[in-house]
């Protein structure tokens, strides 16, 4: 396996593994975000950061120049299509989040304020928790691109592996 | 559509390993692989390099089908 598709198989598993828990427990406890937030960057952080220390060591091409190795044109064509791949994604989630924020928050002040006596959108105004669950769900997008960009780097590994001759 | 010779080029030369061949064009063993199995076209300077370590025109190296 070349030692980029061994960066991004444990780049994928990595931010999965750490963020998807993030999310699950994030969206039922918004207001302990700071304190998960904390937990899952010191764990992404040792995850990465251990994998790279026993790759390197056992990586011969490491070991005999000091430095991990360079990406060849394919690597970089590789990386390319995911990054086409994941732009698209991420592209799609702050769009549709924009035009939810856009129109539905109005929305929802026009409904909320439709029983009141003297009906002003001014006085409308969103929760800290209502914030808190908006703000993750940009994040969770930008976390969705970046698995979707290593799961492309991956495919793109596997699809060259597999192919018959 | 591109076809090569590399991997019989290989062989000729002295049984060539992959690893060998990619050290000396630059690149890594795995796209010597994709390259032999047809799955990926280099790009002309990489052509050019490989047809030099072969000592070869890059015609005889790399052949081009309609």
């Amino acid at each position: 396996m070349a030692f980029h598709e061994k960066s991004a198989w444990v780049s994928l598993l990595s931010i999965a593994g750490v963020f998807v828990p993030y999310f699950v427990l994030v969206f039922q406890y918004p207001m302990a975000f700071i304190g998960l937030a904390v937990v899952a960057v010191i764990l992404l952080a040792v995850l990465l950061t251990g994998f790279h220390i026993i790759n390197a060591i056992m990586t011969a091409s490491i070991r005999k120049r000091g430095d991990e190795p360079p990406q060849d044109e394919l690597d970089q064509l590789i990386e390319l299509r995911a990054a086409k791949v994941a732009g698209f994604v991420l592209a799609f989630v702050v769009f549709g989040w924009c035009m939810v924020a856009a129109f539905g928050v109005p929305a929802l002040g026009v409904s909320a304020l439709a029983n009141a006596e003297t009906p002003n959108l001014a006085q409308f105004s969103v929760s800290v928790f209502d914030a808190l669950m908006a703000i993750h769900v940009l994040f969770a997008g930008f976390v969705a691109s970046n698995i979707v960009y290593y799961g492309a780097i991956v495919a793109g590994y596997r699809k060259l592996m597999w192919a018959q001759p | 559509m591109i076809h090569n010779r590399i991997r019989e080029l290989r062989f000729k030369a002295g049984e060539m390993t992959q690893q060998a061949l990619a050290d000396s064009v630059g690149i890594t063993r795995q796209t010597i692989i994709a390259l032999e199995k047809g799955k990926y076209y280099p790009s002309l300077e990489l052509a050019f390099r490989i047809a030099k370590t072969f000592e070869m025109p890059l015609e005889e190296v790399f052949q081009y089908d309609v």
